[in-house]
Parts: structure tokens; C-alpha cells; sequence
């Protein structure tokens, strides 16, 4: 038994990650012990930050779960005359490795808001932990849902996360509002059954894994023409008419790869409706500005990461950049991404414009922001991206390989957007500055012949064809 | 007259290292245009990098490398070369007819509609062209690779275990359409009967080296009595590796 988890773990994480991932959990617990101070309460604000950060985190699990399987497993591993509750476990476990653990680490950001009142810290700390177990076991068995049932179970999501509010604390979201106990017994009474249900999925992993491929439609809605083009039109038809979403869950990586193509209406129509409500929110704060600030630092960090991590996974060294010379290729990839971020991002932007018309603060610089430092982003984003995690995405529905150390490198461009999303925000002057910096790494990346070869040669030598 | 001129495929002295790890050691290759060359050698030989060197996707470290007396990373070079490397994968986000759009596109093929209609109907995609590749069989996916690599009617053609996945029917089908192109053709390939029906001549590799190169009736020479041209392959590696 011992012997399959340390196979199955040794096989999905490395030891570098698995050791990261331990130092980072005694850091936040232990950042979260040392930082509490007497009586104090959670705030308002950030009683709303961490449910809404929660919430959204779940539903991202809900509708990008999947088992923590890879492709040896199906040809050799489930060969094998294993017991399927051994094989179950150790499943679990690699799991919740790669999906509830990052749950616990919420303890280091909520004990510091909940004082020191010692029933309360221990029902916290019980009511993270079951709620990471439930995390765990909606990932495992997510993947059987189709895309309407996976939206009707995240809207009851979003409503059991409200129930608080209403006078309900049978809720997670008790454990933010006061009522921890409430908390633990509702995540009981879930963890229970679904613990259950993704053993039972676990146990026949293989089958499910089957079924969920055979699953879904063969064709694409709209057929997208590419006759008449020119070479160059045709890379900007390509990214400009259609997003392609790559679902990866996991926290170094990958954990279940899916892959679907949205007309490009669609995120910005969503977009449209989220600068809305930002809007809303921003014209009602009247002291820091929280919401602009958050806001436009999550857009950023969304954008960047998405755009990225879209062209690296589904690009095709052999095809793209076999057609014409590599620098060509590069820059009006770049330049094709950098217009699909604006066009992403135009009604958040609108919505800073309106807002810094109407003097709101902080909103000229994230209008600044928004609208150009994160689209020119995107270029160093992606070349972050292939010069240290370029995964390719071939086969999809399974892990695509161990997750690695080096596949947090991939969060570098994080730290970059969040820098100059503050600095942005805070200062027109800076977000000026920041414009230029940007245009001149931008001119640098995408207009030298040696570097878009040099990147190419490093992503082929890969493996990344 | 110097070996380059003349020459469809021209790699002299060429080295190349993952690394630490030498991937290609002084290779030498010439290939006259329009003559077909199998590229022959055990796993780990070099002949993937001897392709992905020829398409431009690699740079070599030393030595010279012509594709019609072209540089291969240089737009001449990648107009006139067809790739298909191993094991293969299209555009997944993109459906079998978009995918060949897309590189036609890309690749300024003329008549792309008709040129399409050609490939979909020679390699029998018809039936598949508005699949997303993703829900593709592996056989599919290699014959619609095969497609994207030859669409713009190559004049020098780079394969990578080109039959790979390919049922008999589809193998034969592949073949008569290679053999109906008029280009400079160089195979990778580790299986004998696959060099055998696609090329006329053959180029030996082991670790990173041109240990031989001749015609396949001279290699078919080399086998001596019941010995098969296997065997006699793996006897010419043998005493390569021995001399080195």
C-alpha cells in the first residue's frame, strides 16, 4: 500500500515541489499564528475577499477538475493486479496534493483576521481542512459532468457560499462570519457522501477517464475560413476571431487538460458584465479604492496568464513556425496576442475611462493600465513562459506529465503584473513610465531575428515541436 | 562544381548538443535533388535532429547545412520544405479542414480549395474534415500531419517514421502519393521495409555519425547469404561503433 502512494506521488509531483509545498504551508501557518493579535475581527472587506477568492477557486475546480491520472497510467499502471482501494488512496491522495492543499493554505491568511479565541481557531483550522477534502473530492469526480450541470452546480455554489447573509449559517462561508461551528457540521454532513462517491470514482478510475473522453461533441459550432488570407491575415484571423480556453488545474502544473474554442464575443461580452459591476462597486467605495485597485491587479494577472499559457499550449513548432521565418512568426504572434488582450480588456478599460471622468481615484492610472501595459505584457508573459514551463498541449483529459518546481516559474509573470498594477494604479506618472518600459521590451522581444531562433531552438530542444 | 551545388540536402561537418549530451558529431550528408534517401540508424542515432536541423527549427553548432543551396531557416528554404516530424499533432484547437486552411493559408498555397479537396480526398479525410483533431484516431491524425506537410507541393520533403499508426490500405495510398511527387526526399525511418518502398538510396547513422551511404541494392549487397539486411545493418553499426 505504502508502496503504491510513494509510486503514485513520485510519479505526479516532484520532490523539489512536494518539499516547496510543505515550506510554504508551515510559512503561511506559521505567518498566520505569529501575526494574530488580540480580539480582533475579520473585516468587512476582507470577510468578502476571502469568500469571493474561495468561491471563485471552487468553481474553477468544478469546472477544470479531473483525476490526477497520466497517460502510463492507462497503458501500464492500471495493467497492473492492483487493489482498487489501494489504488483509490493513493489517488486521493495525489488529489488532494494537487487540488485541496491549496485550501490549507488559506489558514496562514485567515487566522491573523480571526483574533485569538482558541474555540474558534480550532474550528477554523477543522473547517479549512474538511472544506479542502471537499475540494478534493469535487475535482475527482467533476470531470462526468456536462458544461450545464457543472454551471447549475457552481450557481449553488455561489448560493450555499450567500446563505450567511440570509440569516443561514449552514455554510462555508460561517467560518469567515463568525459561526465556524455551523461551518464544520454543514462540510460534514457534504464531506461524507461525496468522500464516498470520489473513492467510488477513484476505485474505477479508468472506466471514468473512458467515459468522460468519449464525451462531448467532434465538431467545432463554427467553422472558422482562413481562404483568401495572406499569411499574415491569417494570424490575426486566427487569434482574433476565437479564444481557445485550456483548462489546467493543479498547482505546479497541469492536472486535467481540456481544451475548448470560444467565439472571441464571449469573453468580452463576460468581461462587459464583470466592468459593470466594477464600475458599480468602484463609484460606491469612498475610502481606498479597493475594488479598482483588486481589480485591475486580477485582470492583469488573468489576462497575462491566460493569453500565455493559451499560445504556448496549443502552438505547433512544425507548422507555425515552419511556414515562414521564425522572427516574422514571433512578432505578429505577439503583436496578434497583444490585440486579443485589448480587445479582451476594452470594457474594463471603458469602464476606468468613465470612472476617471467622473474623478473616481486610482482610475486614470488603472484606465493606463488596463488598456496598454497589460496587452504589451502579454509577449513577455509568453517568452517567461516557453524559456522555463512550455508545455504543449497533445493529449488532453490527463495529467500531462509530473508537475515540477519548475512549473511555478510560470507564476514570475504574476510578480511583475502585480508590481506594476500597484504602481499603475497609485500613479499616472508611474503608469506613464510603466507604458514605456513595456513598449521598449516589447520592441526588444519582438523585433530581434536572434532572439525569436534562439527561443525556438531552446522550445524544440524541449521537445516542444 | 563544389558537393553543395547540385546538392537537394547539403550538411557537412555538422554538430549539435542537447546540452552536455552531443546529439550530432561531424554528421555529413549529400543528397542529390530529386533523389530519395533513407535515413537509417538505431534510437538515439541523431536522425530527428537531422531533420529538425534541416527544417530550421534547430540551429546546428558547427558545420554547414544547404536545402537547395538555400540556408533552412530562411523564408526561401521554408517555402520550398515540407516537414512531418514523429508522432506528429496538429493545431488541436482547430478542426481537420481548418487546419489545412490555416497552413495553406500560412504557407501561400495557390489554389488552396482545390489543393485541399485533393489531400482530404487522397488521404481520406473527407468524411473527418470538420472533427476537431482531438477527437481524431491516432491513424487520422498521422494522415492529416501528412497532409499539413505536403500541402504546399514541397520540392524537398523531410518525414519522421512517416507510416507510423497508418493502417496497410493507408500505407499504400501514402506511398503512391509520395511517389508521385517529384522532390528531393529524405526518410527517417528504423524499419527496412518502410526505406525500402519509399527511397532508392540510404544513409547510415550511429551516434551522431555517417557511418554509410549508398543505394539500397548496394546495401542489400552487403547481407551475405540468409543474412537479412537487417542483420547486415546492424553488423555495419557494430563494427562502427568498435572502430570509434
Amino acid at each position: 500500500m505504502l508502496k503504491l502512494i510513494r509510486f503514485i506521488l513520485k510519479t505526479r509531483f516532484s520532490k523539489p515541489l512536494l518539499l516547496f509545498l510543505i515550506v510554504v504551508l508551515i510559512y503561511s501557518i506559521l505567518i498566520g499564528l505569529l501575526t494574530r493579535k488580540e480580539n480582533e475581527i475579520l473585516s468587512s472587506f476582507f470577510t468578502t475577499y476571502i469568500i469571493g477568492v474561495l468561491t471563485l477557486l471552487m468553481i474553477f475546480m468544478i469546472f477544470m477538475g479531473g483525476v490526477t491520472i497520466m497517460k502510463p497510467d492507462l497503458d501500464f499502471l492500471f495493467t497492473l493486479p492492483l487493489k482498487k482501494t489501494e489504488m483509490a488512496v493513493a489517488l486521493y491522495l495525489a488529489q488532494f496534493l494537487a487540488t485541496g492543499i491549496s485550501f490549507i493554505f488559506s489558514i496562514g491568511y485567515i487566522l491573523p483576521y480571526e483574533g485569538k479565541n482558541a474555540v474558534n481557531e480550532e474550528l477554523i483550522v477543522s473547517g479549512v481542512i474538511l472544506l479542502s477534502i471537499l475540494v478534493t473530492s469535487i475535482s475527482s469526480i467533476s470531470h462526468r459532468f456536462r458544461t450545464n450541470q457543472k454551471a447549475g452546480l457552481s450557481a449553488a455554489l455561489g448560493a450555499w457560499a450567500l446563505l450567511p447573509f440570509v440569516g443561514v449559517n449552514y455554510s462555508f462561508t460561517s467560518l469567515f462570519t463568525g459561526n465556524p461551528l455551523f461551518a464544520v457540521i454543514a462540510l460534514l454532513v457534504l464531506d461524507v457522501p461525496l468522500s464516498i462517491v470520489s473513492f467510488r470514482e477513484l476505485e474505477n478510475a479508468e472506466i471514468g477517464l473512458m467515459k468522460s473522453n468519449t464525451g462531448g461533441s467532434a465538431i467545432f459550432r463554427k467553422t472558422e475560413h482562413f481562404y483568401g488570407c495572406s499569411p499574415v491575415k491569417a494570424i490575426y484571423r486566427k487569434n482574433l476571431n476565437e479564444l481557445s480556453l485550456t483548462g489546467r488545474v493543479g498547482l505546479g502544473g497541469s492536472l486535467r487538460v481540456r481544451v475548448s474554442r470560444v467565439s472571441i464575443t464571449y469573453p468580452v461580452i463576460v468581461v462587459f458584465f464583470i466592468s459593470i459591476l466594477y464600475a458599480y462597486l468602484a463609484i460606491r467605495e469612498h475610502h481606498f479604492n479597493f475594488v479598482i485597485f483588486f481589480g485591475t491587479l486580477y485582470a492583469g494577472i488573468f489576462s497575462s496568464i491566460l493569453l500565455s499559457q493559451e499560445f504556448l499550449s496549443h502552438e505547433r513548432a512544425w507548422l507555425g513556425f515552419s511556414s515562414m521565418r521564425a522572427d516574422m512568426y514571433w512578432r505578429h504572434i505577439c503583436n496578434a496576442k497583444i490585440l486579443q488582450s485589448m480587445l479582451i480588456l476594452s470594457p474594463l478599460a471603458a469602464a476606468d475611462l468613465a470612472l476617471s471622468l467622473m474623478r473616481i481615484p486610482y482610475a486614470p492610472g488603472a484606465f493606463i493600465f488596463t488598456l496598454i501595459t497589460v496587452p504589451l505584457f502579454t509577449p513577455v508573459s509568453i517568452y517567461i513562459n516557453a524559456s522555463f514551463n512550455a508545455y504543449q498541449i497533445v493529449d488532453t483529459d490527463m495529467m500531462a506529465g509530473q508537475q515540477n518546481l519548475r512549473q511555478v516559474i510560470s507564476l514570475l509573470p504574476v510578480l511583475f503584473v502585480s508590481i506594476m498594477s500597484i504602481i499603475s494604479v497609485l500613479s499616472i506618472i508611474f503608469a506613464a513610465i510603466t507604458v514605456f518600459v513595456m513598449l521598449a521590451i516589447y520592441y526588444s522581444l519582438t523585433h530581434s531575428e536572434g532572439l525569436a531562433e534562439h527561443l525556438l531552438s531552446r522550445l524544440v530542444e524541449k521537445g516542444y515541436i | 562544381m563544389t558537393a553543395m551545388q547540385g546538392a537537394g540536402i547539403y550538411m557537412n561537418d555538422v554538430h549539435k548538443s542537447y546540452g552536455n549530451r552531443p546529439a550530432l558529431r561531424g554528421l555529413s550528408v549529400n543528397i542529390p535533388a530529386g533523389e530519395r534517401y533513407a535515413l537509417i540508424g538505431p534510437n538515439g542515432a541523431g536522425k530527428s535532429t537531422t531533420l529538425k536541423l534541416l527544417v530550421g527549427l534547430l540551429k546546428p553548432d558547427a558545420g554547414d547545412i544547404r536545402v537547395m543551396g538555400l540556408e533552412p531557416s530562411s523564408i526561401e528554404a521554408k517555402r520550398i520544405t515540407g516537414y512531418l516530424p514523429e508522432d506528429a499533432s496538429p493545431y488541436g484547437t482547430l478542426s481537420v479542414r481548418e487546419n489545412l486552411e490555416y497552413i495553406g493559408a500560412l504557407r501561400g498555397v495557390e489554389n488552396l480549395k482545390e489543393r485541399m479537396d485533393e489531400l482530404l480526398d487522397l488521404l481520406s479525410l473527407r468524411d473527418f474534415e470538420r472533427y476537431k483533431v482531438s477527437k481524431l484516431s491516432r491513424g487520422n491524425r498521422q494522415k492529416l500531419s501528412i497532409a499539413l506537410s505536403i500541402i504546399h507541393r514541397p520540392s524537398v520533403v523531410l518525414l519522421d517514421e512517416p507510416l507510423n499508426y497508418l493502417d496497410i490500405p493507408t500505407q499504400e495510398s501514402v506511398v503512391s502519393i509520395f511517389e508521385g511527387m517529384n522532390a528531393t526526399f529524405l526518410v527517417s525511418t528504423h524499419i527496412m521495409s518502410i526505406a525500402k518502398r519509399l527511397t532508392s538510396g540510404a544513409i547510415l547513422i550511429s551516434a551522431g555519425r555517417n557511418i554509410w551511404t549508398g543505394s539500397m541494392h548496394e546495401l542489400e549487397q552487403h547481407a551475405s547469404g540468409s543474412e537479412t539486411i537487417e542483420s547486415a545493418i546492424m553488423r555495419l553499426i557494430s563494427s562502427d561503433v568498435k572502430a570509434h
